[in-house]
């Protein structure tokens, strides 16, 4: 079944065709949520706070692109905590993933053609990243990971923060600017290409 | 790291590497890119950030986020009647507001000027035993002018032409006589020189004229009250009416919700 079949059932009140699109989306949402919020916990939060509110929101999906859609709901989900751990910080529990076991660091997904010490490196620069976009402000951050980690046009961008492409392209460029200054405080880190500026 | 580049050519610099400009401003760029090395080294370091940023390992769930039909059931809705309790009590508060302030407001100006209007009373009835004493003595100067007036025409009469009557009527009527008011005069003139400034805590003094301050108060404030009574009592009823339904919904949506 097709995605435009499931959501059209899901419209109609089928849960199972709509976790169906939970299951194909679920790693997107997650990942959008975890850099946003830069802890596994909060991002399993928004996350799941997403999916409910797209289903029951599913009558005002109007086309185009659903995962836009989706990551737009969850993008509000995230600005909503953040701007509420504002008001009244939190010290987050450590998370227990679907075992009962405590989540202390996110799982990356394993690239099947890395070494050992590749993975290390996959890890580090992920950490490296996570910490640069901490340090971005809320609407830098959300269209820097949604086109530079996630892989959205311009458009979908919009779409999914609701601002205008000026406004897009205006912001990724300064988040873009700033994160190429925070990455390179990490030097020996980072791969060597990245480095090769530096030395040049 | 300060860069000497503009913000402007930072975006067209992020827009370039994502092909994101139109051919006339693209052209231009490159054609700066091969002249300026500072814009030369910001573009690659601007595109080493973009591929780090894209190779960043992706992110596994850490569980299932399927939903649960218990996560979806329609919340069970809240009671409303709490609502109507509160809209009930303000009601009521501002009921008694606008109670009192009818009373402060509005009947303590009207008790003002009804005590106002018992002073011109007074005063009225003072001014109608003025007139009552006034005529006489006026009748007796205007005798007495009439008598002197009469002394002459009737020396005049044994030598004067006939119709001497007419003659000391004309003139009696000319000479004015000190303190002679007409009837109609002395109820409708202002002595101005004796009203400019003259308190209206003295109406003795303005005897032979209403005061000019007096009447305009007076019809000011029962302007304010013709004006704002109605609006007051509108209010009053209104917010009865709106506590009273208020009080009797919350009650009946109580009784309904408590089952």
């Amino acid at each position: 079944m097709d995605e435009v079949e499931l959501i059209a059932k899901a419209i109609n009140g089928d849960l199972d065709s709509f976790n169906c699109l939970v299951q194909d989306y679920q790693d997107i949402l997650y990942n959008q949520a975890y850099r946003m919020m830069g802890e596994v916990d909060a991002a399993s939060d928004a996350t799941q706070e997403a999916f409910i509110s797209a289903y029951r929101n599913l009558k005002s999906y109007r086309g185009g692109s659903f995962k836009a859609w989706l990551l737009r709901i969850v993008t509000n989900a995230c600005y909503d905590e953040l701007r509420r751990r504002k008001r009244r910080p939190v010290v987050p529990l450590e998370p227990i993933d679907d075992s009962g076991e405590e989540v202390e660091s996110p799982e990356w997904i394993a690239d099947p053609g890395d070494s050992p010490e590749d993975a290390m490196v996959r890890v580090q620069v992920g950490e490296a990243i996570q910490h640069c976009l901490d340090e971005l402000p809320e609407e830098f951050r959300s269209v820097v990971v949604l086109v530079d980690v996630q892989g959205l046009d311009y458009a979908e961008a919009a779409g999914s923060t609701g601002k205008p492409v000026g406004t897009i392209k205006s912001r990724l460029a300064r988040a873009r600017l700033r994160m190429r200054d925070c990455l390179q405080g990490f030097g020996e880190l980072l791969p060597s290409s990245f480095r090769q500026g530096d030395e040049g | 790291m300060k860069t000497n580049i503009s913000r402007r050519d930072i975006e067209l610099l992020s827009a370039y590497l994502d092909g994101q400009l139109d051919a006339r401003r693209k052209a231009k760029l490159e054609s700066r890119l091969q002249n300026e090395t500072e814009l030369n080294k910001m573009l690659e370091e601007l595109s080493r950030t973009r591929t780090l940023l894209r190779s960043a390992p992706k992110l596994k769930a850490p569980r299932s986020f399927k939903l649960k039909p218990e996560m979806v059931a329609k919340r069970q809705a809240r009671p409303v009647y709490p609502v109507f309790q509160f809209a009930s009590a303000m009601a009521m508060i501002l009921l008694v507001f606008v109670l009192l302030g009818d009373y402060l407001v509005l009947r303590q100006p009207m008790a003002a000027s009804e005590e106002t209007s018992m002073a011109m009373q007074a005063q009225d009835s003072a001014v109608e035993e003025a007139l009552k004493e006034a005529p006489d003595e006026r009748t007796m100067s205007r005798e007495a002018g009439e008598a002197d007036a009469s002394e002459q025409p009737n020396l005049a009469m044994e030598a004067a032409p006939p119709a001497p009557e007419a003659t000391m009527t004309a003139e009696a009527e000319e000479i004015p006589t000190f303190g002679a008011v007409t009837p109609e005069a002395e109820m409708y003139a202002v002595p101005q020189e004796e009203s400019a400034g003259t308190p209206a805590e003295e109406p003795t003094e303005l005897a032979f004229g209403e005061p000019e301050n007096l009447p305009s108060a007076r019809s000011e404030v029962q302007e304010i009250r013709r004006v704002s009574l109605p609006a007051v009592r509108i209010a009053e009823f209104v917010l009865a009416l709106t506590a009273l339904a208020s009080a009797l919904t919350a009650v009946l949506l109580k009784r309904r919700f408590n089952g």
